[in-house]
């Protein structure tokens, strides 16, 4: 039984990582902490669902066309609304996360209702059996790609130019601006990235939790958790995050009572940031004045 | 002057006599105006289909020439699942409206809010797709369910399983709520009142929760011979699906919440609903040939867009009886002489509900205590009321 929650766990903890990892790129990079994220990966599976079943393009082509409407729908997000608020209060910029997020939902729900929609997975194969565990091919396909991901992204940040470049205007768009930086176009790229990452964990996530307008709430929470967990602004500490937190839930649910499963990860963020304020990686940000 | 005093009482008489011949709020000599209410946001929107259907049949019946030569005129108002919002949009419906009767409700909070105020200003109320027993108990003598409530769901639940020959171990998995543990509670009951046995396992699914594998891994380890659910739509799609991979493979009893049909087409994987019955309110699945005359019924007077499926087919059965009810209750239309007619309908069989529906005056408004379970039996999707001996 052990194994198998484990299993389970890293399966669930990957799908917060993933969505961790997306709102993490884009408050880390623009400061912008993305309430309306769990409605952003819903809406990007709704774009695969309409290319799959309403288009009806082929498996593949379905998956990058609603990777490239959401990164599009990431720049217009960014250079429509975004870049003329940027210097408005934080608040202000989270309560139009939030706005965006109810246009999201309330235009997937004007079409299709409430009605919950099948999803296919990435991959029709059978579980695998390891011993007396059940691996199921949506589990390896989430673990498989939230690595790739967090591997991507680690590189990008550390090693590129680009990467170096966008956490340097992230600190301080002005001085970024002044040695010839475009902030503004970078921060459309970071929101494209984060919509794209949306668009990936919607189309994985969904085959599990069927597609309908509300399939974004409870995984933002839990994701919201994770980057508490592991740290605000911190990639590995947003995977890391998801990961304690999908393997608690489940080992909670498996021997302490599925009534407890909601409640106990919670208990672990309160744990955790009391011992360590920032997370376990993230890092106390020092300004020299 | 005389005929100025010949009019004068002309005048009078037409000012007695309006109160008197359209004594009822909302009833005209050609209209009768009826408030609906149900979710059309929120998580809960997708119940609120079954107003699809009841307005449907209510333009159908217009169509047809309405009822004593009046057409129904229904108000909808947005209720979201909300007591507070429900008893606002009813406030509205009965002070701003004028409505005669509430032909509305499918969140079973909503309606025991709201149930002391149309008490109070004896407004008629049709429950549309709540199964909450609370809708009707305690009793009151304006509120009618044409539907099976969650005892009955249970009860059926709990009696088919045990029709399976040499059943001895039963497990639930159901929802922590009201709504779970209006179902749970009875069956539990019944199970030990009746078989003398409990549950060998017992679990329950948070909101939001997306892996089942711990309730799937209690579930398994309890070596049931039948799974009893008492799940929303949603968590049952996830929970069908996910107890085929995790290797759950006894046979799964779906509560009324998640039509088969629905349920079906959801989990998308024949082999995991092979083993699957779900209860059913109606007499044939939505898909089936003899509904195919109520969903094109749908279509013709709500457009090509317009839900058909197992809830909007429900909402049917309760615009059928508040029709027969109006019928029944004659052209001098009251308050009074719609609930005496409503409290007369005995063993009423509508087109599409599986059981037929009775009231009677002081003690029984839940309509029907019986219900069936819709499986697919070789190939076709049939309602039973006992275990199959073959499937």
């Amino acid at each position: 039984m052990f194994l198998q929650l484990l299993e389970s766990g890293i399966a669930q903890g990957a799908v917060y990582s993933l969505v961790a990892l997306g709102m993490t790129v884009l408050y880390r990079t623009t400061k912008v902490l993305n309430f309306g994220y769990g409605a952003t990966f819903m809406f990007g599976a709704f774009a695969f669902y309409v290319a799959l079943k309403i288009l009806g393009l082929p498996f593949g082509v379905s998956v990058l066309a609603a990777i490239a409407f959401m990164l599009f729908v990431g720049v217009a997000l960014s250079v429509v609304i975004f870049q003329p608020i940027l210097k408005r209060p934080h608040l202000f910029t989270a309560m139009m996360t939030v706005a965006i997020a109810n246009v999201f939902r309330g235009t997937t729900n004007f079409v299709w209702g409430g009605q919950v929609q099948p999803m296919p997975p990435v991959f029709k194969a059978p579980p695998i059996l390891l011993g007396s565990v059940v691996v199921t091919s949506q589990t390896i396909v989430i673990v498989c790609t939230t690595a790739v991901i967090v591997m991507a992204f680690f590189l990008f940040f550390q090693f590129s130019e680009i990467g170096k470049l966008m956490q340097a205007a992230s600190h301080s768009a002005r001085g970024a601006a002044l040695i010839g930086v475009n902030v503004p176009k970078f921060n459309a790229m970071m929101w494209a990235f984060a919509t794209g990452v949306a668009a990936v964990a919607g189309i994985l996530v969904s085959p599990i939790t069927l597609l309908h307008p509300g399939m974004g709430g409870p995984i933002l929470l839990k994701a919201f958790a994770a980057m508490a967990v592991g740290g605000f602004g911190s990639l590995p500490g947003a995977v890391l995050g998801g990961m304690i937190l999908g393997i608690s839930e489940q080992l909670c649910g498996g021997y302490i009572s599925t009534s407890f499963m909601q409640i106990f990860p919670y208990l672990v963020i309160i744990l955790v940031l009391l011992m360590r304020p920032v997370g376990l990686l993230g890092t106390q940000e020092v300004s020299r004045v | 002057m005389r005929m100025l005093r010949a009019s004068s009482m002309a005048l009078g008489a037409g000012l007695l006599a309006t109160p008197l011949a359209h004594a009822a709020p909302g009833v005209s000599k050609t209209t009768i105006k009826i408030g609906m209410f149900a979710p059309e946001t929120g998580s809960a929107s997708i119940f609120g289909q079954y107003a699809v259907g009841a307005r449907a049949y209510y333009k159908m019946i217009n169509a047809q020439g309405g009822i004593h030569g009046r057409k129904i005129k229904v108000y909808m108002e947005n209720s979201a699942c909300t007591p507070s919002k429900t008893v606002a949009a009813v406030r509205r419906l009965v002070s701003s409206d004028h409505v005669f009767a509430i032909h509305g409700g499918v969140c079973t909070a909503d309606e025991v809010a709201i149930k002391p105020y149309l008490a109070r200003h004896g407004v008629p109320f049709m429950n549309l797709g709540a199964a909450g027993s609370q809708v009707t108990h305690p009793f009151s003598y304006n509120v009618f369910s044409p539907l099976p409530n969650t005892t009955v769901v249970a009860h059926t639940l709990v009696n088919f399983a045990m029709s399976r020959p040499n059943t001895k171990r039963v497990a639930v998995i159901s929802e922590p709520d009201n709504w779970g543990k209006s179902q749970l509670v009875p069956a539990e009951k019944l199970l030990h009142k009746k078989y003398h046995m409990k549950f060998v396992a017992n679990v329950t699914v948070e909101k939001g929760e997306t892996n089942l594998s711990p309730q799937i891994l209690k579930l398994r380890s309890a070596k049931p011979q039948v799974v009893v659910t008492f799940l929303y739509p949603t968590p049952t799609a996830i929970f069908v699906k996910q107890a085929y991979e995790y290797g759950l493979h006894s046979p799964i009893l779906g509560s009324f919440a998640a039509p088969y049909a629905d349920t079906i087409r959801r989990v998308g994987n024949p082999a995991a609903t092979k083993k699957l019955y779900v209860f059913a309110a109606l007499k044939a699945s939505p898909n089936s040939p003899q509904e195919q005359k109520w969903v094109k019924m749908i279509h013709k007077y709500l457009g090509r867009k317009a839900a058909t499926g197992g809830y909007s087919l429900s909402g049917i059965g309760g615009a059928e009886v508040m029709v027969e009810a109006l019928r029944k209750a004659g052209p001098n239309l009251t308050r009074k002489n719609f609930i005496k007619a409503l409290d007369e309908i005995h063993s009423y069989k509508t087109h599409l509900l599986a059981a037929p529906i009775t009231f009677t005056k002081n003690n029984q408004h839940a309509g029907v205590n019986s219900g069936v379970m819709m499986t697919n039996i070789d190939g076709n999707i049939r309602t039973i009321t006992a275990w199959p001996t073959s499937k």
